[in-house]
């Protein structure tokens, strides 16, 4: 089977390259949620959650989208979707892949002979990324049988819809696809490995305070919708407030613009 | 003439210095060609313009008749290529990434097993991981991934380097059958003698001006030798003042001469003097080439 855009071969080597890397992120993503699982049907762990949050201050709630207190399965399984490890995972896996296979690749000069072999050029940024859309699909799978494995193991099937956690994972695919797309094209515009890892990380980073800032302040509520973070809530859409209808198209948009740019740079660019 | 490179007028500039300027190559199809020039003169600069990892500011280039970067695609099947300086995949074994770039291509690499066997790699080298192998191991790593599929141009950036002896005779074989095979090899090299012992032509590369283009038997023929001699006693400088000669150097009893055509008339000025001892270069090439890279075109 061949696809015109990227290449199986090269695929197939940056898989082999970093199977053992997606074995162990699958395994702690596969972990965090039947966890979080655990802790629901375990009443004494879920009420002692539930004074937990009770406890925190309201900024924190606004910030996590999770208000605790007498919490419903489904909102508690989400919590787990956009827990901090797990963003942590989701964020520097695209990160640490983008860096890797453009950018060191260019520092260390070893795209010379791909590129040579590898035709037209856009099929190595294209490859990579298809790469990341993998990674994270096979993360959100780990995760998806987590807690699965949670709610059969646990007699927990009444408090957790699959469907809900299925669009999680649905907008939580194109929301990391498109992280994928910012990573990869800022990944293209350096020559150094770790000024392509600092740059991607700063992005983020500024995105993730913004989107924090903007939750946290109330006359800063209207921007919301202009916040990447904004369109990753797994909570919102456990509770039905995700708004389907632009975010979808925003990060189809975001994925598209990004991979354009990326694609674009990197072939018009000296490797 | 039929060529297998050719570059009119390519320029590459960084921030303002011109890395290569203007430089028009034009490599014959079924030859060796040597690009000689010292570190930094612009030799890689020029082959990575040529295999599009580069774009050049100004000129064309052409390779195998097709034009670069619009056709590459063209091309890719038809040429094997050692970078200068590159980092091969450490965490690969040697025979996946013979296997890795070869896969890429759409012909077989007929020419592995011999390649393999003559570079003396076998199985248990080629099951290593490239980051255990010896700069050399990887160098024929790279000469193998390079030639396996039998190209029809080579491009060799500095290829002999990490070699030792025995290897690069193996390697000056391999550049011989190549060219008698009719296909053509591009050979950059800071390495005089080695261009000398397996190029048919040479081109001389300096501050990124291309200085000289022509066979290396035409140019001997017409160059220039340097010749130093001693002598058991005194000796009168204007004797030599021949149309042929040249005296750079003159003592009391020793001179450096350049010869610029046949060699009879010097000797028989020579029978007038006894000699202690005459120093004539191997080749000419190795005077030539250092006084251009001193002086540069004004010589």
């Amino acid at each position: 089977m061949t696809l015109a855009f990227i290449s199986f071969h090269h695929f197939k080597k940056i898989f082999k390259n970093q199977l053992r890397v997606i074995l162990i992120l699958m395994f702690f993503a596969f972990l965090i949620e039947m966890i979080i699982a655990l802790i629901l049907s375990t009443s004494v762990l879920r009420s002692y959650v539930e004074g937990y949050f009770s406890l925190m201050p309201p900024a924190f709630k606004q910030l996590t989208g999770f208000m605790g207190q007498n919490f419903v399965g489904n909102q508690f399984i989400a919590f787990g979707y956009g827990h901090p490890a797990i963003l942590f995972i989701l964020i520097f896996t695209p990160v640490s892949i983008a860096s890797r296979y453009i950018t060191a690749e260019i520092e260390n000069r070893s795209i010379e002979i791909l590129a040579l072999r590898l035709n037209p050029r856009y099929k190595i940024v294209l490859t990579q990324y298809v790469f990341i859309v993998f990674m994270v699909l096979m993360i959100f799978l780990a995760m998806f049988l987590g807690s699965l494995g949670g709610k059969y193991f646990t007699s927990l099937s009444s408090e957790i819809d699959e469907g809900l956690i299925l669009q999680i994972i649905a907008i939580g695919l194109l929301f990391f696809s498109a992280i994928g797309a910012i990573v990869t094209f800022i990944a293209t515009l350096f020559s150094e490995k770790s000024l392509s890892f600092s740059w991607n990380i700063g992005v983020i980073l500024f995105l993730f305070v913004y989107d924090a800032l903007i939750r946290l302040w109330d006359q800063a509520h209207f921007l919301k919708p202009y916040s990447l973070f904004h369109w990753y809530q797994p909570v919102s859409i456990s509770t039905e407030k995700y708004d389907f209808v632009t975010g979808v198209p925003v990060l189809i948009g975001l994925i598209i613009l990004f991979l354009v740019l990326a694609v674009y740079n990197f072939n018009r660019r000296d490797l | 003439m039929n060529f297998a490179i050719k570059t009119s007028q390519i320029t590459k500039i960084y921030n303002t210095q011109k890395a290569v300027d203007d430089v028009n190559l034009q490599v014959p199809g079924g030859c060796v060609f040597g690009y000689l020039g010292a570190n930094g003169a612009g030799k890689t600069t020029t082959i990575r313009m040529m295999l599009n990892l580069i774009k050049p500011d100004a000129g064309s280039i052409e390779i195998l008749g097709k034009s670069i970067p619009d056709e590459f695609n063209a091309i890719t099947n038809k040429i094997g290529v050692v970078p200068g300086e590159i980092t091969l995949y450490e965490e690969l074994r040697g025979h996946e990434t013979l296997t890795y770039f070869q896969d890429f291509l759409k012909t077989e690499p007929v020419l592995k097993e011999r390649l393999l066997a003559d570079f003396k790699l076998n199985k248990r080298d080629l099951d290593k991981k490239v980051r255990h192998y010896s700069q050399g191991m990887k160098q024929k790593i790279l000469l193998v991934q390079a030639m396996q599929h039998n190209p029809d141009l080579l491009i060799l950036d500095e290829p002999s380097e990490k070699l030792d002896p025995l290897m690069q005779n193996v390697f000056y074989d391999y550049l011989r059958e190549f060219k008698n095979n009719g296909k053509t090899v591009f050979l950059s090299s800071h390495n005089l003698p080695e261009v000398e012992k397996v190029c048919d032509y040479i081109a001389i590369i300096k501050d990124g001006r291309l200085l000289v283009q022509n066979k290396i038997d035409d140019l001997k023929r017409n160059l220039p030798r340097v010749i130093k001699l001693t002598f058991k006693q005194k000796i009168n400088p204007q004797d030599f003042d021949l149309e042929t000669v040249n005296i750079i150097k003159a003592e009391e009893k020793a001179l450096n001469l350049k010869i610029s055509g046949p060699l009879e008339p010097l000797l028989t000025v020579l029978k007038k003097y006894k000699t202690y001892n005459l120093e004539i270069p191997e080749s000419p090439l190795e005077s030539y080439f250092m006084e251009f890279y001193k002086t540069g075109l004004d010589s």
